[in-house]
């Protein structure tokens, strides 16, 4: 387990202060991300956790500047990476960044290969791109990032195309051309939720285990507290576009302190439980462009109070480095 | 490539023209008259239409007779054209090979067109560029042929004399044929003068036989991209770090041929079938008009000639769009069976 003391002092690898996302496709703008601030340090996995909705996508694809511009933006904040500021950069540079220092793994592994192109060919593609190298050497690199993805048969896997493939060799696939480059970020959104549960417990063992081999750092975004738990170190829970709580995931684990996090600890199935029933959060999470004033879990909530429906509650540190987003921490 | 899918479609060709020959068989067989009689003239002797009867083998059964009749068909021989006197095979290839090359050249011309004309107003949706472009779609589909054709050959054969203003090159033009297709034989002799002619002659009635398949293979694309835009897929090519012209050209359009390809087959089918107005236009001395012709005259022999040559023309370029499927979608070439 990592500690505390894993991070340095110096620039974090990526620090992302105040970003807002916001969408103006519909009638009225929306605000996807509100004020988003965190920092991954190097070889840190750093999970995002939070129901459909929730701005972890959006987030995900904020940094890595794949907002369509058609629709909406990062209209305000800071992402730098080792202190380069990517907001505002331009599209070449952010092509050079994109897929070779940060790179991005989806959650629909069916759908995000190219159906007409072999998985050798898409994978060799990346590597030509960001490693100058030729065809023959691509090709060789290819095939090393298959069988170190544990894609058996890799020489034959190259001139596959993804029909041919099953979902779980597709996500391996993915992760082989996310990390074709050495990325130092691997951005998984939602990797193993459209896995079979063996093969979800296979991939988060390769993210895992490649992490630490290429020392990059992981920024998974998942709505599976198990999940979190298996790979982690750093945790924000994400509720309506913000952060409500953020911790070291021991801590987070230990003493949950958000209305909402403890919603989703007690809607876990517990081996011990005494009822057959689990406890859901009761409600829904609301429309982003029918926020109520005030906090925006207070329709859910069962501790809420006559504050909450007037003004946002604070972000405010619980202990120093576990935050939360609730009244409830203001002693009165 | 997968050969089980192209034999499969071969064997189903000659299926086709099997059907085809049949038809066109009795369709003749039923034409009321009597052959030797219309040939005689009303004052034959009945011994003599009995021998011209033997002689022609109206005498025979009809299955002797459609073999005969096949038989002549694989060989060339479509028998002698009723207007002119001379073998129709001669009087029909010239003409096919007008035609193609006009329709080829109006293809070439709507699908560069049409394609680029489709992807910009895909990827710059919803902006002038796409207004312009579907507009000049919604014209060029609306336009009838001979309107275009007339006003092309106004503006640029008579104002401004720029252009010729009919037939495939200019009179007295003397060359050897060997393909028929004046730019590909002007290219074989290696006559410079000659291939710029034949293009200056091709340029306006192509031009008009392009603006329908253009504008559809334009209004195709638009739409088949606008959905692969959206796939997965595409986001990966970006999270990747792909350049957006490889992701448009290599990432999107390779899925969006597809669609895109039978449009083409179909629009070609109608190019070759339907180039009469232009041709007639334009003076070019191509099939189209040759059938319409011959339908007046009624020559029957040059008819059933070009039904059975538009049938197996159809017949390929439907093959050439399965065997384009097959190359371009490895899900239908590895599938297939």
């Amino acid at each position: 387990m990592h500690t505390l003391e894993k991070t340095d002092m110096t620039e974090p690898l990526l620090c992302i202060e105040n970003m807002t996302t916001r969408f103006f496709a519909g009638k009225a703008p929306v605000t996807a991300v509100d004020n988003l601030s965190l920092e991954l340090g190097r070889e840190e996995t750093l999970a995002i956790v939070g129901e459909s909705g929730s701005g972890k996508s959006v987030t995900a694809l904020s940094i890595m500047g794949l907002i369509p511009k058609s629709q909406g933006r990062v209209t305000r904040g800071s992402i730098r990476l080792k202190g380069q500021e990517l907001i505002g950069l331009d599209k070449k540079a952010m092509t050079r960044i994109r897929g070779n220092r940060i790179s991005m793994i989806f959650q629909e592994p069916m759908t995000s290969l190219n159906p007409v192109l072999t998985a050798g060919f898409q994978l060799m593609e990346v590597i030509q791109k960001h490693r100058h190298m030729d065809r023959q050497k691509a090709r060789k690199e290819a095939l090393h990032m298959l069988s170190l993805v544990g894609i058996p048969e890799p020489d034959s896997r190259l001139d596959a195309y993804p029909h041919q493939m099953s979902g779980g060799m597709r996500q391996r696939v993915m992760i082989a051309m996310a990390l074709s480059c050495h990325p130092e970020i691997m951005i998984a959104d939602e990797p193993t939720t459209a896995l079979d549960v063996t093969i979800q417990a296979q991939i988060l063992h390769l993210i895992n285990q490649l992490k630490s081999r290429i020392g990059m750092s992981v920024i998974l975004i998942t709505h599976d507290l198990g999940v979190v738990a298996q790979t982690a170190q750093k945790v924000l829970v994400m509720y309506a576009g913000r952060v409500v709580e953020q911790a070291w995931v021991q801590d987070l684990f230990d003493h949950p302190v958000h209305p909402y996090t403890l919603g989703l600890f007690a809607s876990l199935p517990k081996i011990k439980a005494k009822t057959r029933r689990l406890t859901p959060i009761r409600g829904m999470v609301p429309s982003l462009d029918k926020l109520p004033q005030g906090c925006a879990f207070q329709d859910r909530c069962d501790k809420v109070m006559d504050v909450c429906r007037k003004k946002q509650p604070p972000f405010v540190a619980v202990t120093p480095d576990h935050f939360s987003r609730c009244w409830c921490h203001e002693s009165p | 490539m997968n050969s089980s899918v192209i034999s499969r479609r071969i064997v189903q060709l000659i299926l086709i023209m099997i059907g085809v020959s049949v038809v066109v068989f009795l369709m003749l067989r039923m034409i009321p008259g009597d052959p030797a009689q219309l040939l005689l003239g009303e004052l034959a002797s009945p011994e003599e239409l009995a021998a011209l009867r033997h002689d022609l083998g109206l005498d025979r059964s009809l299955l002797v007779q459609y073999t005969i009749f096949v038989k002549n068909m694989l060989a060339g021989d479509f028998g002698i054209s009723m207007r002119t006197g001379t073998p129709v095979i001669n009087e029909i290839i010239p003409r096919l090979a007008a035609t193609v090359e006009l329709s080829v050249a109006g293809m070439v011309i709507a699908t560069v067109f049409g394609i680029l004309a489709g992807i910009l107003s895909a990827v710059y949706k919803n902006t002038v560029v796409d207004y312009t472009a579907m507009l000049s779609a919604l014209v060029g589909v609306s336009m009838p042929v001979f309107w275009l054709g007339l006003m092309l050959i106004y503006v640029f054969a008579v104002h401004f004399q720029v252009m010729p203003m009919m037939g495939r090159m200019e009179m007295g033009t003397e060359m050897h044929a060997i393909t028929g297709l004046v730019l590909v034989d002007a290219l074989i002799h290696m006559d410079f003068a000659v291939f710029k002619d034949g293009l200056r002659h091709l340029v306006l009635p192509a031009v008009t036989l392009s603006t329908i398949p253009m504008a559809i293979i334009a209004r195709i694309t638009r739409s088949a991209m606008l959905e692969v835009m959206n796939q997965d897929y595409i986001r990966t090519a970006r999270a990747k770090g792909m350049e957006e012209s490889v992701v448009i050209l290599r990432h999107a359009l390779g899925n969006a041929f597809l669609p895109i390809i039978t449009v083409l087959g179909i629009n070609m089918g109608l190019l070759l079938g339907g180039a009469v107005l232009t041709e007639t236009i334009f003076s070019w001395p191509g099939l189209g008009r040759y059938v319409v012709d011959s339908l007046m005259g009624r020559d029957y022999n040059a008819v059933q000639a070009c039904i059975l040559i538009f049938a197996v023309l159809m017949a390929l370029i439907n093959l050439g769009v399965d065997v384009m499927y097959a190359f371009l979608d490895p899900r239908i070439r590895v599938d297939g069976d």
